[in-house]
């Protein structure tokens, strides 16, 4: 299967040191990819260098067919619209997602009780999962997901698993970083070590 | 055009959630105009006359100057930005539709407010209208240039500062045309060309703002 995305020597520097140096990376439909390392390793950056945010010093990003969701610590959502209206209200979908298929969503991630309630009162957590909500919504093909298990409970874990799951069935690749080695049942998930923005 | 339409329906909506900041530059240019009132209240009457309107476009102008670091900033703390920038669907209309809404709620409240005020303190009303006319087209082109500083100024911690700055001697020509033009109505003198200058400034900034607002937002995301 040909891939979605691959970076051939990727680096970037900032201030005359490297954040990332020379990271080569192939994410192909239906695979799940971690990229795990301490704080300042390059995870966030290595990210937003292949989202397309952050522009890159030397190497090579190809992309075949892929449309690209970046998930990161700032959620962009607005805090003083309601969870149905940050869903509908999406700036970027081409088209018109109507009222039910949004509320059919929100209920899949158990938070109908909430559709109401402006994101501003709702927890971290419950941004992250209206972030997630969004993510299906947008039908892209390849998530790139900022530490997305931070500040999840074991409930936000498990629906966060089992979204990824569902996913990669429908052909989405997963590139996600956190700070350790990440496993879902059912899934193969290739985890790689980020250190001093080289991979291990 | 639909997207376009559903963006400037999230950023009324937002703003209607905002409460009072909506009503912010209004009573700004309020107070402006009300502390000049009192500074030049031992001259003639006639003197004030004329210069009410010039003062109006320049409380105006300053008016413009604060709100301009709001234009990107919700979006770029927020992480909006992040989120618009991964997309292929991120174009200029965007910017566009960010700028126009911001203007919208932000400027245009005190484009209507100008010439009733200006009314209200003895302008008669063929230059009130040039009033009107000049900072309908005056305004969004502050608007539209300010936006491009706005973008570049954004992960500055002290932006606010360097932005006024920055934009203030910018404005010069729009200020000088604006407010040409309506003394040159008060003095019953022609005041087309001015109105069609200002127009032609504010295409200029139409065609070159949204495109430079994107590079500068990608510098300050960087």
């Amino acid at each position: 299967m040909s891939s979605l995305l691959e970076s051939k020597n990727l680096s970037l520097m900032r201030n005359d040191r490297y954040i990332i140096r020379d990271l080569s990376i192939e994410i192909s439909p239906k695979t799940v990819v971690n990229i795990f390392g301490n704080n300042g390793s390059g995870k966030t950056s290595f990210l937003k260098v292949l989202s397309g945010i952050t522009e890159k010093t030397n190497g090579e990003i190809l992309r075949n067919n892929v449309d690209v969701i970046y998930v990161g610590h700032k959620n962009g959502l607005k805090s003083n619209l309601t969870i149905h209206e940050n869903l509908a209200l999406d700036n970027l979908q081409d088209r018109v997602i109507s009222s039910d298929e949004i509320d059919n969503v929100i209920r899949k991630y158990q938070m109908i009780d909430y559709r109401d309630t402006l994101v501003k009162n709702l927890s971290h957590g419950q941004q992250k999962r209206v972030c997630l909500m969004r993510t299906i919504i947008i039908n892209s093909n390849l998530w790139l997901l900022d530490e997305p298990y931070s500040a999840l409970d074991s409930k936000g874990i498990d629906i966060l698993n089992s979204t990824i799951k569902e996913a990669v069935t429908n052909d989405v690749a997963v590139l996600m970083t956190n700070h350790k080695k990440i496993e879902i049942e059912e899934l193969n998930v290739k985890n790689f070590k980020l250190e001093d923005g080289k991979i291990q | 055009m639909e997207k376009f339409n559903r963006f400037i329906k999230k950023e009324l909506l937002i703003a209607s959630r905002s409460g009072y900041d909506f009503f912010m530059p209004t009573i700004y240019l309020l107070i402006i105009i009300t502390s000049f009132n009192i500074s030049v209240s031992y001259i003639s009457k006639n003197i004030i006359i004329e210069l009410v309107p010039l003062m109006i476009w320049l409380s105006c102008l300053l008016v413009c100057v604060l709100n301009l670091e709001s234009v990107f900033k919700e979006d770029y703390e927020d992480g909006t930005l992040d989120y618009f920038f991964t997309s292929d669907n991120f174009h200029e209309s965007f910017i566009i539709a960010k700028i126009f809404s911001h203007w919208a709620l932000s400027v245009f409240p005190i484009v209507i407010t100008s010439p009733i005020i200006g009314f209200l303190l003895g302008i008669d009303s063929q230059t009130t209208l040039i009033l009107f006319l000049s900072l309908l087209i005056g305004t969004p082109a502050m608007s539209l240039l300010g936006s491009v500083v706005s973008a570049l100024t954004l992960s500055l911690k002290r932006g606010k500062i360097l932005l006024s700055i920055i934009v203030l001697p910018l404005y010069v020509p729009i200020l000088i045309f604006g407010t040409s033009a309506v003394n040159n109505s008060f003095l019953n003198m022609n005041f087309y060309s001015e109105l069609i200058l200002l127009g032609i400034i504010f295409l200029i900034f139409l065609l070159i703002s949204p495109v430079a607002c994107l590079k500068s937002l990608k510098i300050s995301l960087d």
